[in-house]
């Protein structure tokens, strides 16, 4: 089985969006928290969102395919450290990663964060960024296997309680 | 509970030829209970050991619900933990459709060129059976496609998750058709399965097969690790060995009582057989000539069997594993009864089987032990002491021998003593058996498994083998894999004779420590070792192996034969007349 690893092109964004809605869905379902809730998601809303992506400055889609299907993909956006003030400035940060499950446990997610990195270090950032839920054991065993740790904890408080 | 027979079961008839053609009659209790659900299209928890004939339970079913005309589409999928589960699950099947014309069964597991594998999916097959991994790999090549799937089977559900095939198993169950049949053995209830159940199936019908505890205290139990096609030549062995009076030899099928009666018959035991098939009159006159001692071996099916009620049998064989548990304990029962003592052997052969064994030995609450086959040397010396015997009881009558003194004086006119006429009737008379050499040594792997396994640490083998002193030098190896890798003498022993193909019985002493273990090899093979062991996977851990000191064959060498290898001797009343 060849898997084909690449950078997603805008012509490509109403099938990215699509993935990108079947990633929140997961999301969604595995989180199993409110936080992650939503009723409605739409295709074109997301194609709107991820006009950056496609926008080398500004960001990058790189995808997994197999057979001429996408079964995976990583979403990048390049934005300002979470500190405004920070002499970091921009960093990049991973807002979506996501493989079918069927695709999983083959290494794609390490291959397309490579390309990622590497899309990162030509131009000059340093770091790269990314959350995961604390409860979320398979993904943070994943990315702590691709040399991330964890830097900062983001708390909450729910005030309805 | 109230089992049924096969007859009497809702399928068709094309099912119920090929069912009695294997010689089944009887379903067992999770095929009573199981078939009739699973074809009125409920989804299915089964909870059941393995051994209780459950890949009949979902697998009749499985060829029932086959849409004949659709040779295209996969319609049933069965998910098996293990490629050996998958492959006989298949073969199973395979023999219930086999007057199903249009049912094609595929097996898919890794371990096998994936190429042929595809090649026969595209060819059509409407039931796959297979392993997680191999059925992912064919979905995303997009070869294997489930978009008809009518019914998904679980077989060993807890066991796939065990193995970590948790993720597998639930991406599988995504991408089959929502409204779809699915079917779940396990052998445990874990949290883990109840959430997948609760998950994926739909108002599911538990089917539980309680365990009859019976108690069994004085019966002793055995197993026999016999050769694929060997068990009768085992079965002749253990018969002349120990000699019993009586004994009964379950077979599964019909047609096994029969083949196994002529082939005894032919050997000139007095062997009779017992099934259902048979007309009631021939039945009660078999078993009023077994009663009467007429013939000393009943070979029976479980039906059979049933309700009939022989006091001194002294041991059960059970020639084929039982296909259920209760079966189990209702065959060895028929020994030890009336307060006297019995002992049951079960013939196994395969790792399955090995494994329906430790689960029996669970079920019955007791170790069932490993028992050395009765080798040829064993039956010559239960011979020469029934001779011995014998003789000497016709010397100490001393009347009438005057007859035969003709004899002895034209031989000793010849030049011979009488001491050589006497040895040579005796070679005369102890003949048979050395020609006829049924069990070669290549049995002998038994002895040795038998001592390790009964032994109390199970850690160590000694060396003992007397037969090792020719082999030169021994020598011994460092494995790095320990007891803290899982590793143990049986898991040694089968790596180390599986990479370089050496026999079991070259293989002196193991020990293993927490980090490595150590084995013994004539140093000859160490050049072997060296080039075979290489990054040898071994309980998912790359071992390597070095010769690390050698030493002489003589101090390897305190032989002593396993005491389980002794015929019994408890009733000795000379060997087994061939009549």
């Amino acid at each position: 089985m060849e898997i084909i690893y690449r950078t997603a092109g805008i012509d490509e964004s109403y099938k990215m969006a699509e993935l990108y809605n079947e990633f929140l869905y997961d999301l969604k379902d595995s989180s199993k928290d409110i936080y992650f809730d939503f009723e409605n998601i739409s295709v074109s809303d997301r194609v709107k969102l991820l006009e950056d992506r496609f926008n080398a400055d500004k960001g990058m889609i790189v995808v997994a395919e197999v057979n001429g299907e996408i079964v995976g993909f990583i979403s990048m956006t390049i934005m300002s450290c979470f500190m405004i003030v920070s002499s970091v400035k921009n960093i990049g940060y991973i807002e979506a990663g996501y493989v079918k499950p069927l695709y999983r446990k083959l290494g794609i997610t390490k291959k397309l964060e490579a390309m990622v990195v590497e899309f990162l270090k030509e131009k000059g950032i340093r770091y790269l960024e990314l959350f995961t839920l604390l409860n979320n054991e398979p993904a943070n065993e994943s990315w702590k296997k691709l040399g991330y740790s964890p830097f900062r904890l983001q708390w909450r408080k729910d005030l309805n309680e | 509970m109230e089992k049924k027979l096969f007859t009497e079961l809702e399928i068709s008839k094309e099912v119920k030829k090929a069912v009695n053609d294997l010689g089944f009659e009887e379903a067992t209790a999770i095929q009573t209970l199981t078939i009739p659900l699973i074809m009125s299209g409920k989804d299915v928890i089964g909870h059941s050991q393995t051994g209780t004939g459950k890949t009949a339970a979902f697998g009749i079913p499985a060829v029932e619900l086959v849409d004949v005309k659709d040779k295209k589409n996969v319609q049933v999928l069965i998910v098996c933990p293990t490629r050996e589960l998958a492959v006989q699950a298949c073969e199973e099947i395979r023999k219930f459709a086999k007057y199903k014309e249009g049912v094609n069964t595929v097996p898919v597991y890794g371990g096998q060129p994936i190429d042929r594998q595809i090649k026969s999916l595209k060819y059509g097959g409407n039931i796959v059976v297979g392993t997680p991994g191999r059925l992912m790999d064919l979905m995303r090549r997009k070869i294997l496609k489930l978009g008809n799937v009518k019914m998904i089977v679980l077989d060993e559900a807890d066991e796939m998750l065990n193995m970590g095939f948790k993720e597998d198993v639930e991406t599988i169950l995504t991408e089959i058709p929502e409204n779809r049949q699915t079917i779940l053995f396990s052998a445990t209830m874990s949290k883990e399965i109840m959430r997948i159940t609760k998950q994926f199936l739909t108002d599911p019908e538990l089917v539980q097969i309680a365990h009859q505890q019976l108690s069994v205290p004085t019966i002793e139990q055995y197993y026999f690790e016999v050769p694929r096609g060997r068990k009768v030549d085992a079965l002749c062995n253990a018969l002349d060995v120990y000699d019993p009076g009586k004994a009964i030899v379950f077979c599964n099928t019909k047609k096994q009582v029969e083949e196994l009666q002529s082939e005894l018959q032919a050997r000139g035991y007095m062997a009779g057989g017992l099934h259902g098939d048979m007309r009631q009159t021939s039945r009660d006159q078999m078993l009023r000539s077994f009663k009467a001692g007429k013939n000393d071996i009943l070979i029976a099916t479980d039906v059979a069997a049933r309700g009939i009620d022989v006091e001194d049998v002294d041991i059960v064989f059970n020639f084929d594993l039982p296909q259920d548990e209760e079966y189990y304990i209702h065959r060895i029962g028929r020994t030890a009864r009336a307060g006297k003592s019995g002992k049951a052997y079960t013939f196994v052969a395969g790792r399955n089987q090995l494994r329906a064994i430790n689960q029996l030995s669970k079920y019955v609450g007791k170790k069932i032990l490993l028992q050395a086959i009765p080798s040829n040397a064993d039956i010559h010396e239960v011979r020469q002491s029934a001779l011995t015997k014998e003789i000497s009881g016709i010397l100490e009558k001393g009347t009438d021998n005057n007859k035969y003194m003709k004899i002895i004086e034209e031989l000793t006119k010849e030049d011979y003593t009488s001491l050589d006429v006497a040895l040579a009737l005796i070679k005369v008379h102890l003949k048979d058996i050395e020609n006829n050499n049924r069990l070669s040594d290549d049995l002998h792997i038994s002895y040795e498994n038998a001592e390790r396994d009964n032994r109390d640490s199970g850690r160590r083998r000694s060396d003992r083998d007397p037969s090792r002193s020719d082999r030169g030098k021994m020598a011994s190896f460092k494995i790095d894999i320990g007891r803290n890798d899982g590793a143990a003498a049986n898991i040694i022993l089968s790596a180390v004779t599986r990479a370089t193909g050496l026999p079991g019985t070259m293989v002196g002493r193991i020990e293993i420590n927490d980090e490595y273990s150590y084995f013994d090899l004539p140093e000859a093979e160490a050049s072997l070792v060296m080039d075979k062991m290489k990054n040898l996977k071994v309980r998912n851990v790359v071992t390597n192996s070095e010769m690390v000191s050698s030493k002489n064959s003589k101090d390897s060498n305190r032989g002593r034969r396993p005491s389980s290898s002794k015929p019994s001797r408890a009733k000795s009343t000379g060997p087994r007349k061939r009549r």
